[in-house]
């Protein structure tokens, strides 16, 4: 791969004399033309650092414009010249004369060049030009005069042509690049690692958050439903159930306004876990519906909801549907949706009737029960 | 020739042109860039100081008020909107937290807008992801309260204003409540009071973590939760949505890990409710008279105002006596259906605490959509021989008048029965025993108790009615109680039966029951009938009222 900066070397040997030219006419072209070295020497080791990303089919125009800018921002510090036509243009006057009339660029190019509009080119060129004279065809004898000057000069001037170290030159423009190239770095690094260390952040702990999977699988959970006191639920058409404080209340067509209390005396002597109702239990009331039988009940003393209902008629196993008060009382009513026929109820009856089961969230038997007839 | 030489140079191409003044189009473009962000700030800065925050809207004020029994058991509400405020300090911490797990996370330490969150929920709707609010709590609280329901992006940026201000001027928990008690949770109810009875049939301060959880999920798209329990697709959504805030609270340490794991899916009501007898009307209409009466302010009032009236009514024992009521008509008017002509029977039950004057049942008809018009309070009902008890003694004030009254009204002859059980001491009847406002109680009521009757008058009234009907009926179970007076009288006799009044006394309670019937008259009206006569009206009441007091006095039927 060849040295990138062999093109330049060649490219500053050859345009050296029309730089220093075109920077002692920037400069007024009086005095010293030697004045006018340093100027390029300063343009050459900034196009140096940043040769390579000069387009190679424009390099004219980059390193005009390097020039021209070095050229205005050091004219910020020294004011006027001391004599000759170019003594009351203004620097920027001044670039625009040098490119038109010596560099033979056209307006809109130094507008271009100078990141101006090509109005304000114009205008200052106008204004330029009067002041020295109003004369374009003198200005540029004046200039060309000038340019052979210059080059009369330098004429012989040893082995560092026109006092233009180039070795120098490049060696400087090379640091600077590679000072550019560090800062740049450095900024790069300061924005992006801590972006990045968070971005890390957010992955590692999205990744934890997502990680938990909802555990428990239900298999045919209760229906559950929280009634409040009077409020009367269609169990199935025709019959109402509700809940007070008290107990079970329901109605059917055949039988209305049945009531069955938790803490009937009647009730608890004849169901089959005895007066002590704080056990847990559950109980089975089977009602004539016209054709069928429609079954429901009690479980009671419980330490929280249940979670499956399962009443068993013979080998059939049905879940309940649950009614409970608010606040977790321990104890509900719960009902079937599906209605029996009478066979399959008097068939039950042979090995003691139908039975209900209450099971807990952990899938555990909380409470059984049977028909109390 | 010069100037032909520069002209004939060749015009610069395009692609060069553009690379050589790239550098001052960038220039530009930056500038104006900025330009454009100073601009934009100063605009902000400037409708941020013209931002006033306005006041919350009517709908978000008005509150319904409450009645509940004895026991605090819901009634039923007044109001326009099922909305009533609770003060942040009865929300359980936990409740909060799961609020601000599902909605807005960073909630404590943003500054009422989330440019992250909002990033987010761009990002998220961009590409296809779960739907996400990029709303903090306090835009939502100032979408929901304090503006209009318009949706316009204008409106956007000045509930983004009106909430950064909002969180500058007031604290993260006044924010906190006034979301909590302003927003919709479906099921009808905006605020978390209103949802915990809707969905859980508890009070805010008893909601579980579960319950809390299950709350807070459903606010993201309260319409379709709403279903919650009864449709199984909701029910699965809204349980995966209720795990995934759990989980956040438990990685944000606002539950313990033992707390999720013992965690059960809540049960939750039935929406819309069952259906309630339509008692709770008539009882809801005399509370809510009384309570307007003694606020001194009109019902509307009372209804937008946000109380909570606790009546002395015992939910329990209304709806016993209601569905004992119905069995008695049903068998009434099923044998007298031959004879009825379109006659209806109706009957009024009153029960005081004699002494005290606190109605503790009060059933004026059985179905308020049809009889808004409450038979025990307003119905004229002739006394007959209802009054006889009180002919020979004299009575004082307010009952003066009694004894000449044809047709008293049930509560009225009811607090005459129980001036008597309280040995002469009359108490006025009344319904409301206290009235709270925002946790702050604005009304006591206290017995309004004089004298109407001499102490030896009562005991000889009391024995009368006694000794006349007293052994009519077999004593009741509960002989170690109080000896009670069992009275049965009214107006016509025989088979010409009118009307029919039952009473059952004792220290504690004064219970009348009035049975009477009437039918459709001329011109919209109903006239007075005679009752139907099989079964027997006065047996059938005495048994009704037996009934009614055995529950009233034991709990049980």
């Amino acid at each position: 791969m060849p040295d990138p900066h062999d093109d330049f070397t060649a490219y500053a040997h050859a345009h050296l004399p029309r730089l220093v030219t075109t920077a002692h006419l920037l400069s007024g072209a009086t005095g010293d033309p030697r004045e006018a070295t340093e100027l390029v020497r300063r343009t050459l080791v900034g196009v140096c650092a940043r040769w390579r990303r000069i387009p190679r089919d424009d390099v004219d125009f980059y390193v005009r414009r390097s020039l021209v800018k070095e050229f205005l921002r050091g004219a910020r510090r020294q004011r006027s010249l001391p004599d000759g036509v170019l003594k009351d243009t203004s620097a920027r006057q001044r670039a625009v004369l040098v490119m038109l009339h010596r560099e033979g660029l056209r307006e809109a190019e130094v507008a271009q060049l100078l990141g101006w509009s090509a109005g304000a080119v114009g205008s200052r060129a106008r204004r330029g030009l009067a002041v020295c004279g109003g004369d374009a065809g003198r200005l540029r004898e004046l200039f060309a005069e000038a340019a052979q000057a210059v080059e009369a000069a330098q004429v012989g001037a040893g082995a560092v042509p026109f006092g233009v170290p180039l070795d120098a030159v490049e060696q400087r423009g090379r640091a600077l690049r590679r000072r550019r190239r560090t800062v740049v770095a450095a900024v790069c690094a300061l924005l992006l690692v801590p972006a990045g260390v968070l971005a890390a952040e957010r992955i590692v702990g999205g990744g934890t958050a997502d990680g938990s999977v909802a555990g428990v699988v239900d298999v045919a959970r209760s229906p559950i439903r929280i009634v409040a006191p009077g409020e009367r639920v269609a169990a199935v058409p025709g019959v109402q159930v509700w809940l007070t404080s008290d107990g079970k209340h329901w109605s059917t067509p055949q039988r209305p306004n049945q009531f069955l209390g938790l803490t009937d005396d009647s009730y608890a002597s004849a169901s089959k876990v005895g007066a002590e109702s704080e056990k847990p239990a559950a109980s089975v009331q089977p009602d004539r519906l016209n054709s069928s039988y429609f079954l429901s009940g009690l479980y009671w003393g419980l330490s929280a909801d249940p979670a499956r209902v399962e009443v068993t008629v013979d080998e059939n196993k049905m879940t309940g549907t649950v009614l409970t008060l608010a606040g977790s009382p321990g104890w509900g009513v719960w009902y079937t949706r599906a209605s029996l026929s009478l066979a399959e109820l008097k068939s039950s009856y042979g090995d003691g009737g139908p039975t209900v089961t209450v099971y807990d969230a952990a899938g555990k038997v909380v409470a059984r029960g049977g028909a109390d007839w | 020739m010069r100037r032909t030489a520069r002209s004939a140079r060749p015009r610069v191409p395009l692609r060069l042109r553009l690379r050589r003044t790239r550098g001052r189009l960038l220039r530009r473009l930056i500038i104006a860039f900025l330009l454009l962000i100073v601009t934009l700030c100063t605009a902000a800065v400037v409708a941020y100081r013209l931002t006033g925050i306005p006041d919350p809207h009517p709908e978000t004020v008005t509150q319904s008020t409450v009645f509940v029994d004895d026991k605090g058991s819901y009634l039923g509400r007044r109001g326009p909107v099922d909305r009533q405020e609770v003060p942040l300090s009865q929300v359980p911490r936990y409740v909060q937290d799961a609020v601000i797990a599902a909605e807005n996370r960073t909630f404590r330490t943003d500054d009422g807008v989330s440019p992250r969150a909002l990033a987010r929920a761009v990002l998220a709707s961009l590409t296809g992801g779960e739907r996400q609010g990029g709303s903090t709590i306090t835009q939502q609280y100032v979408k929901n309260a304090l503006l209009s329901p318009e949706q316009s992006l204008s409106r956007k940026a000045r509930e983004a204003l009106i909430a950064i201000k909002l969180d500058r001027t007031r604290s993260k928990d006044e924010i906190l409540a006034g979301y909590l008690n302003t927003v919709y949770f479906g099921r009808g109810s905006a605020g978390i009071e209103a949802a915990a009875r809707n969905y859980f049939g508890v009070d805010t301060r008893e909601l579980t973590v579960s319950q809390g959880a299950a709350l807070a999920a459903i606010v993201n798209i309260p319409s379709y939760y709403e279903k919650a329990g009864s449709d199984p697709k909701v029910t699965a959504t809204l349980r995966a949505r209720w795990e995934w805030v759990l989980d956040a609270m438990t990685a944000s340490g606002s539950i313990t890990a033992k707390q999720r794991a013992g965690a059960a899916f809540p049960a939750f009501r039935f929406y819309p409710p069952g259906a309630t007898e339509g008692q709770r009307q008539y009882m809801i209409d005399v509370a809510a008279q009384e309570a307007a009466d003694r606020l001194g302010i009109t019902e509307d009032q009372l209804a937008r105002g946000g109380y909570t009236v606790r009546t002395t009514f015992d939910l329990a024992l209304q709806d016993a006596t209601t569905e004992a009521v119905k069995d008695l008509k049903d068998t009434g008017n099923g044998k007298g259906g031959a004879d009825g002509k379109g006659i209806t029977l109706h009957a009024a039950v009153v029960a005081i605490v004699p002494g005290d004057g606190a109605v503790r049942l009060l059933y004026g008809g059985s179905d308020y959509a049809r009889q808004p018009f409450n038979d025990a309070v307003g119905g004229a009902v002739e006394a007959g021989t209802a009054l006889d008890p009180f002919a020979k003694f004299p009575l004082g004030a307010p009952l003066t008048a009694l004894p000449k009254t044809p047709a008293p009204t049930p509560l009225k002859l009811a607090s005459a029965y129980a001036t008597v059980a309280a040995n002469g001491m009359y108490a006025a009847p009344y319904t409301v025993t206290r009235i709270t406002r925002d946790g702050r109680q604005v009304y006591t009521a206290h017995p309004d108790t004089r004298r109407a009757l001499e102490e030896k008058d009562a005991a000889m009234v009391n024995a009368w009615m006694s000794k006349l009907y007293g052994d009519a009926l077999p004593a009741v179970p509960t002989a170690q109680r109080a000896p009670q007076t069992v009275f049965t009288a009214g107006a016509g006799g025989g088979i010409t039966r009118r009307t029919v009044w039952s009473a059952r006394l004792d220290p504690r309670l004064a219970l009348t029951f009035a049975l009477f019937a009437d039918r459709p008259g001329k011109k919209n009206t109903t006239a007075p009938a005679q009752l139907p006569n099989d079964p027997p009206p006065a047996q059938s009441a005495t048994e009704t009222t037996a009934q009614i007091w055995r529950l009233a006095t034991t709990g049980t039927g």
